[in-house]
């Protein structure tokens, strides 16, 4: 906690000296009810469980500074508690320089969000500018389910507003996954993350973005399992948004496939997608709706880089969010979650495992 | 299960009917004509409302084309007549929206917000010292021989 303090002052005191720094926090408390029937096949019985919670979330610690007319700086902190080791635990978010030479022409070097799909560029931690209270599933942190990797530490090219239909692009090289950018990669892969895209009209984006990685043996993946052998990751993802702050009608779809080319046990495909749509009845009260569909691996041919078995994970959920200003919106959402473990083998041959769970989530995002 | 869910219910309610209570109760501020002001060294004369818009919040040029400086958009601090006219008739956008769509930018790439002032006279200098400055001041205020133009009136 001390730690904690000691950067916000330093922080502090660094936008008070620095001309065009500006800082900024995020918050965003929420209580959660979550109740859950866990069915077991081979006894054909259901577990029940609930639970309440009320948390106090990450405090995110925001700032950038304009170097000059064209460096820039970002720093992103995330204080959280770890209800693990019952601390605050002090994570660096993103920390990257900009260099902005052209419209068609920037670059970036440091930690920051891997340039796939609309939503894990667009809403992150400050939850205050997400629609929703939770993350589409595919792109959540993966100590909420996330499964796949959305910060990398390398270089990134980029460019918009080209053209009179907005085309834009970003092209990352990184690290990949499991490594933390500490000196820490014994080889010489890149991961390569591209996008491109155009905005033909206001707020109307429609974008192509995929990733090439090497799978190696001995590193975890974003969900913890320890690889066995060495591969190849391609993930491909198409997405269309119009988020317009002038028009009522609000939507996200996205669509993620990835194949994991495993050196001798062959391919595996994992596939997810996710649409949310929101209308605002007056400025400030939007009521959305929000459907989740991942599956990893095949009922036959499970994806071990995700889960040692199939599993099929279906979220829909309703929610509203009331915008008092631009510091403070209140959102409530009601979550139905089915996730079914395939081909689970048990002393009675193969099984699923089903879990259904319903959640009801109050959150108070807010900045200043 | 259901009592606990009723009662997160209720408090959303509650808390929904209370913020939305206090943003009614602010006081409705009529707008007044304004004057798009710029730097001299901007070659820029005129403009439409459909292009300062799309210069004061950098959505299709992040800087001057002929004058090679950022745009650098100037806001008021506090809610005025002024702002009131900017924001509805060259922006089409709530206040709200506004301080979000820069947060936004912020956000996702690091660009620096609008800068704010608290009076006309304070817009004036700033755009007067800055060369890639866009600001906007009521239609009365004299600009006198400071170093801005205007390049659109708006009533």
């Amino acid at each position: 906690m001390k730690k904690i303090l000691l950067i916000i002052s330093n922080l502090m005191y660094f936008a008070s000296s620095g001309q065009d720094t500006k800082i900024r926090f995020f918050g965003q408390p929420d209580m959660v009810y979550q109740h859950s029937s866990e069915t077991n096949p081979i006894t054909n019985t259901t577990t029940n469980k609930s639970q309440t919670n009320f948390n106090g979330a990450g405090f995110v610690i925001f700032i950038t500074s304009q170097i000059n007319d064209r460096l820039s700086i970002l720093g992103e902190s995330d204080a959280h508690y770890n209800s693990v080791d019952k601390k605050f635990n002090f994570e660096v978010e993103r920390l990257f320089l900009r260099y902005y030479y052209k419209d068609y022409l920037s670059f970036r070097a440091g930690r920051m969000y891997t340039p796939i799909g609309y939503w894990n560029n667009q809403h992150n931690l400050g939850l205050i500018l997400q629609p929703t209270i939770f993350r589409p599933y595919h792109i959540r942190a993966a100590h909420d389910g996330g499964i796949i990797q959305t910060r990398d530490i390398g270089f990134q090219v980029e460019g918009e507003n080209m053209t009179s239909l907005r085309f834009f692009y970003q092209v990352m090289f990184a690290n990949g996954v499991g490594y933390f950018g500490a000196n820490d990669k014994p080889n010489n892969n890149i991961a390569i993350t591209g996008k491109i895209g155009i905005e033909p009209i206001d707020g109307l984006k429609f974008i192509i973005s995929g990733q090439r990685d090497h799978i190696q043996k001995g590193i975890s993946s974003p969900t913890g399992i320890i690889q066995n052998e060495n591969g190849k990751l391609w993930i491909g993802n198409a997405a269309i948004a119009f988020m317009n702050p002038e028009k009522k009608f609000e939507f996200i779809g996205e669509y993620y496939h990835q194949f994991n080319q495993y050196d001798s046990s062959g391919t595996r495909q994992s596939i997810g997608y996710f649409a949310y749509t929101g209308y605002k009845i007056t400025d400030s009260f939007i009521p959305y709706l929000v459907f989740n569909h991942s599956m990893s691996g095949t009922k036959n041919n499970p994806d071990p880089y995700f889960a040692m078995y199939s599993t099929d994970n279906k979220i829909a959920s309703v929610g509203a969010r009331y915008k008092l200003n631009a510091g403070l919106v209140v959102k409530f959402e009601y979550e139905f979650n089915l996730q079914t473990v395939k081909d689970v083998p048990t002393p009675v041959g193969n099984k699923d495992f089903s879990t259904l769970s319903n959640r009801a989530r109050l959150q108070f995002a807010f900045s200043f | 299960m259901k009592k606990t869910i009723y009662t997160l219910i209720v408090i959303s309610i509650i808390t929904t009917a209370l913020i939305g209570m206090s943003s009614f109760s602010t006081k409705e501020i009529h707008g007044g004509g304004i004057a798009i002001i710029v730097n001299k060294e901007n070659p820029i004369s005129s403009l439409s409302a459909g292009e300062v818009k799309l210069y004061w919040l950098r959505k299709i040029k992040k800087r001057w084309p002929e004058l090679n400086k950022n745009i650098k958009p100037v806001d008021r601090k506090a809610k005025c007549p002024e702002q009131e006219t900017f924001y509805s008739k060259i922006l089409n956008m709530s206040a709200a929206n506004v301080e979000t769509y820069f947060i936004q930018k912020q956000y996702e790439s690091a660009e620096k917000p609008q800068d704010k002032f608290q009076s006309d006279a304070d817009i004036i200098e700033f755009v007067s010292s800055e060369p890639g400055a866009i600001g906007f001041i009521s239609k009365n205020t004299s600009v006198g021989d400071n170093n801005v133009k205007i390049v659109l009136v708006v009533d």
